[in-house]
């Protein structure tokens, strides 16, 4: 037959899970927060990137302003603009410093592509923008442009202003492509971290209730496993707070026939014997003395002798009060007494033997002594009680010797003692 | 079908489609459009690839010999003008976009052009004819 093995995780300690919901936490946190730092990050040094690569645009316009200005006579530097858009371009594409654009921004640390459409596209942009600053150049020297050195793409005319424009009209096209397709995939890329965050945050979450649950599973089954090892014993727990009886374990029902409910709060007064009452009191309210024997009645309503152990676990956070673990010892008491009674009466008779006798008589003698009071001892047997066994038998002289120890019990006060000392002989103690 | 644009795309031949359409492979590249120069008359199928790395558009006119005519922007052509001739439009299709366009085409030269700011003055549009 199959064994069925059981899912019993974390049966062990509960600490434990605990900390490891404290460490998915951690371990979630962290992650999350590492992502979101190095994204940050990532999407800073974009930023820079689609800066820099939406500048170009402007810089290709301004670059032709300063080209017709120049052709035109007039005062421009279209050589800085052309150095920083050509530089601009190849550090887009492969990493590098940008240069500042004067009266617009600081040197950036840009790294390269890596996106080949991106690359792709800068590549076409760096084409572009060396036939444009080569046609410029040109233009401003008043030298005819070097076609074969600007034929990378085919323009539809020679003249060197209309290149001019159609270079700057695509370069600006081409860098603004350039900056959307950055842009783009840094939203895509923000969007993917997102997701990667709320699915961190699910997993942790979910993983996290599992533990919990599993703890909670755990701690339920320890405790029903406990209860039920609790409720089986004959042993009976109680457990007393300031209000009186604050538990009691279901085997009350099987040790005394008592509902546990019956006992909650001062209801187990009922149940005690009244004098042992006041030694159950002062045992749950001050966990003294440690160990207590006392009588509780059963349905029957008969008494029951029950011997608790008294243990203090009123500082105990779990328990709060003190705990006494009793159990029946009624045979055991009966069965003590019973020893007890045989040790100093006579079997036959039932009136005390010898060693009874020799013990009152001590104290009586001492009693006398502390009181200058006088007693008297007498000692007695019966005549012919030989002849009594011998004609009528041994049972009826026993019968003869209970009659007699009866007579001198009818005769005697209750203090006084009388003992059959054995055989026919007998001693009065008055 | 992919067989024979394989083919195509590899002799520079024509194949046909299942409707019996000639099907023709267009690639759009940087600034460039690159097409076979003669293709038979009658139904025509033009397959364009777009190979970036920018978004382009293809615009078939029946070809008059002379250069387009340009918007005042002197950066686009001019479209409305070109509607007479005009046989067929493609929208601007992304990077790596692969396309169709379907015409009927009768005998004579035609050009393609891509009208995005800039790109057919930058030397995007190229001619073929058709017999």
């Amino acid at each position: 037959m199959r064994r069925r093995l059981a899912f019993t995780p974390f049966a062990g300690s509960g600490r434990s899970v605990i900390a490891a919901i404290l460490a998915t936490f951690a371990l979630s946190s962290t992650i999350t927060v590492g992502l979101s730092i190095w994204a940050t990050s990532r999407e800073q040094h974009r930023a820079a990137v689609f800066e820099v690569a939406a500048r170009q645009r402007t810089l290709a316009e301004r670059y032709v302003k300063e080209v017709l200005l120049v052709h035109a006579g007039a005062d421009a530097d279209p050589g800085a603009t052309a150095a920083v858009l050509r530089r601009s371009a190849a550090v887009l594409l492969d990493g590098g410093e940008a240069p500042a654009v004067n009266g617009d921004d600081d040197e950036t640390d840009v790294t390269g592509a890596v996106d080949p459409v991106v690359r792709h596209q800068l590549q076409q942009e760096g084409r572009l923008v060396h036939d444009l600053t080569l046609t410029g150049s040109a233009i401003v020297t008043g030298r005819p442009v070097p076609l074969s050195e600007t034929a990378h793409e085919r323009l539809k005319t020679t003249d060197p202003i209309a290149r001019l424009r159609i270079l700057s009209d695509l370069t600006s096209n081409v860098s603004l492509n350039a900056a959307r397709t950055i842009a783009t995939n840094a939203d895509r890329s923000v969007g993917g971290l997102i997701f990667i965050q709320v699915a961190l945050g699910v997993a942790g979450l979910s993983v996290s209730l599992l533990l919990a649950f599993a703890l909670v599973a755990a701690t339920r089954r320890r405790t029903a496993h406990f209860r039920s090892i609790v409720s089986a014993s004959t042993d009976l727990v109680l457990v007393f707070g300031e209000d009186g009886c604050r538990y009691v374990s279901d085997s009350v029902v099987a040790t005394v026939g008592i509902q546990a409910s019956e006992m909650q709060g001062d209801g187990y007064a009922r149940f005690v014997h009244p004098d042992d009452l006041a030694a159950v009191r002062l045992a749950h309210s001050r966990a003294r003395p440690s160990q207590l024997v006392f009588r509780m009645t059963n349905q029957f309503e008969e008494w029951r002798y029950l011997e608790a152990q008294v243990t203090d676990l009123r500082n105990d956070r779990h328990v709060r009060g003190v705990v006494m673990n009793a159990r029946d010892v009624s045979e055991r008491v009966r069965l003590e007494e019973e020893l007890t009674h045989q040790a100093y009466h006579d079997g036959l008779t039932g009136v005390a033997n010898r060693a009874l006798f020799r013990d009152r008589l001590d104290q009586a003698i001492a009693l006398s002594a502390r009181t200058r009071t006088s007693f008297s001892v007498l000692i007695v047997d019966v005549d012919g009680f030989k002849g009594v066994n011998d004609s009528l038998g041994h049972d009826a002289g026993d019968e003869l010797l209970t009659a007699v120890a009866r007579r001198f019990e009818d005769a005697l006060r209750p203090g006084d003692t009388i003992a059959r000392f054995g055989g026919d002989e007998f001693g009065l103690l008055a | 079908m992919l067989a024979p644009l394989a083919a195509s795309a590899c002799s520079g031949t024509h194949a046909a489609d299942s409707r019996g359409a000639t099907v023709v492979r267009v690639t759009e590249r940087d600034f460039r459009i690159h097409l076979p120069t003669r293709i038979p008359a009658g139904d025509v199928r033009l397959v364009v690839e777009n190979h970036g790395p920018d978004q382009h558009e293809l615009i078939v006119v029946r070809a008059s010999g002379g250069e387009l005519p340009l918007r005042s922007d002197a950066a686009t052509v001019d479209e409305e003008g070109l509607d007479p001739v005009t046989v067929g439009v493609l929208e601007a299709g992304a990077v790596g976009s692969v396309r169709e366009l379907d015409l009927r085409l009768g005998p004579g030269r035609y050009e393609v052009f891509c009208n995005m700011a800039g790109h057919y003055l930058g030397g995007m549009s190229a001619e073929f004819t058709v017999v």
